[in-house]
C-alpha cells in the first residue's frame, strides 16, 4: 500500500523542510521514496533536496497548487495526488508550504469533509499520514493551534504524527512535556509523539549541517566526525 | 448469543444518538474476540443485525475508525490504556497551550546570577 506523508505546519520557520531533508536522507539510496516540494512561496525542499537529483531517475518534483490568478486551488491536491499515485513509489513524502499547510484544513471542511477525504484515500489504496511539526519558542502558540485545528478536523480517520522541533524547544523543555500530555489525552486521534533536529546552531557541528542544508547536499557531504554522528543519529528518528 | 433486550436498546439508542463515544457499549454486548477478529465489514455486518439497525445507520468509515483504535487498545500501545470515559476524551478539545511569555517569567526565576 502506497504511503503519502503530509508534512504541516502554517506557521512557517517550524522546521517543517528540515524534518523532509532528514527523511530525504534516509531515503536517499531508496528508489521507491520520492519527495515533493509543495511550498510555492520559498521552494525550499526543492532546493535542500538536490542531493536527489544528482542520481538516475526522477525522485525530487516541485508542485504548485495555485490558479491562474496565483490563489491556492486546494482541489488541484486531489489531482496531484492521484498523478503521484499511479507512479511507482511505495511512500511519498511532501514539503507543505506554510500558506499550502494552512488551506490543508478548509480543504477538509469547507470543500469536502473528511469521510470524503477518506473515501479517496480508500480509492487510491493508500495511507494518508499528516506529520504535524511543532516549534517551540515565539512559534509554539501558533503551531500548537495549526495542529489542533487539524486534529479536531481529521476526527481520528486519518493517522497524526506530532513531530517536535527539538532545536527550537532547547530553552523551553515544559512544552515538551505539555505537548505529550496533548497527545495522550488525544489518543485515537494523535498516533505518536516524535522529535528531530536536535541540533546546535551555535557549534561547529550545527554550522555543518546547516551549510550542507542550505547547499543540497547529501549523506556524502558530512565527513566530520561530529555532524557525521548528529545526523545519524537524527536519521534514526525519522 | 443471549442479549438481554435493555442492553441491546441501550447499545442502539447509542449509536443512532450521532453522539461522541457511540460506539463505546458495544464491547458491553460483543465479546472482544468477536470484535477483534474477522474483517471489520463482517464485524459491523453482525452489529447490524444483532441490533436491527438500518444499514445506513452505521458511518463506514467513522466504525472502521473506532474498530481499529478498539483493537489497538486490546494490544500493545504507545501510551498506557485510559479508561473510556466521555469527560476525559473530551478534554483535549479544550486543551489550551501555554502562553510563552508566562513561561519566560518562571525560567527568569530559576535562573540565578554568578558573580
Amino acid at each position: 500500500m502506497k504511503t503519502f506523508y503530509f508534512n504541516v505546519q502554517s506557521k512557517g520557520g517550524s522546521g517543517k523542510s528540515m524534518l523532509t531533508y532528514l527523511q530525504a536522507l534516509k531515503y536517499e539510496k531508496d528508489e521507491k521514496v520520492a519527495f515533493v516540494d509543495l511550498d510555492s512561496s520559498t521552494q525550499t525542499s526543492t532546493k535542500q533536496l538536490h542531493f536527489l537529483t544528482e542520481q538516475e531517475g526522477s525522485r525530487l518534483f516541485s508542485v504548485d497548487i495555485f490558479d491562474s490568478l496565483k490563489k491556492i486551488e486546494r482541489e488541484k491536491l486531489f489531482d496531484v495526488l492521484q498523478a503521484f499515485n499511479e507512479l511507482s513509489f511505495n511512500d511519498i513524502y511532501i514539503d507543505f508550504g506554510a500558506p499550502e499547510s494552512e488551506q490543508l484544513p478548509a480543504l477538509f471542511s469547507l470543500d469536502f469533509t473528511v469521510e470524503e477525504f477518506k473515501e479517496f484515500e480508500t480509492e487510491l489504496k493508500a495511507r494518508f499520514v499528516f506529520n504535524v511539526v511543532l516549534s517551540g519558542g515565539p512559534g509554539y502558540t501558533a503551531s500548537f493551534n495549526y495542529l489542533k485545528n487539524l486534529t479536531e478536523i481529521a476526527k481520528g480517520k486519518f493517522e497524526i504524527v506530532i513531530w517536535l522541533n527539538e532545536m527550537t524547544f532547547q530553552n523551553y523543555p515544559l512544552l515538551i512535556d505539555e505537548c505529550h500530555e496533548f497527545a495522550k489525552k488525544a489518543k485515537g486521534y494523535i498516533s505518536k509523539v516524535l522529535r528531530f533536529g536536535d541540533i546546535h546552531i551555535d557549534r561547529n557541528s550545527g554550522q555543518i549541517i546547516t551549510e550542507n542544508i542550505r547547499k543540497g547536499k547529501g549523506n556524502s557531504a558530512y565527513t566530520a566526525f561530529t555532524a557525521k554522528t548528529i545526523i545519524k543519529r537524527e536519521i534514526a528518528k525519522v | 448469543m443471549n442479549l438481554k433486550r435493555k442492553d441491546i436498546l441501550n447499545v442502539r439508542e447509542k449509536i443512532l444518538s450521532e453522539k461522541y463515544g457511540k460506539f463505546d457499549l458495544i464491547e458491553q454486548i460483543f465479546p472482544d474476540e468477536e470484535l477483534t477478529k474477522g474483517p471489520p465489514r463482517i464485524v459491523l455486518q453482525r452489529i447490524i443485525t444483532a441490533l436491527s439497525l438500518d444499514p445506513d445507520a452505521i458511518n463506514k468509515q467513522t466504525f472502521y475508525s473506532w474498530l481499529r483504535r478498539y483493537k489497538q487498545r486490546k494490544g500493545a500501545t504507545s501510551y498506557p490504556e485510559q479508561k473510556p470515559n466521555n469527560e476525559a476524551s473530551e478534554e483535549w478539545r479544550s486543551f489550551k497551550p501555554s502562553n510563552i511569555d508566562s513561561l519566560k517569567d518562571q525560567y527568569k526565576s530559576i535562573i540565578q546570577v554568578v558573580k
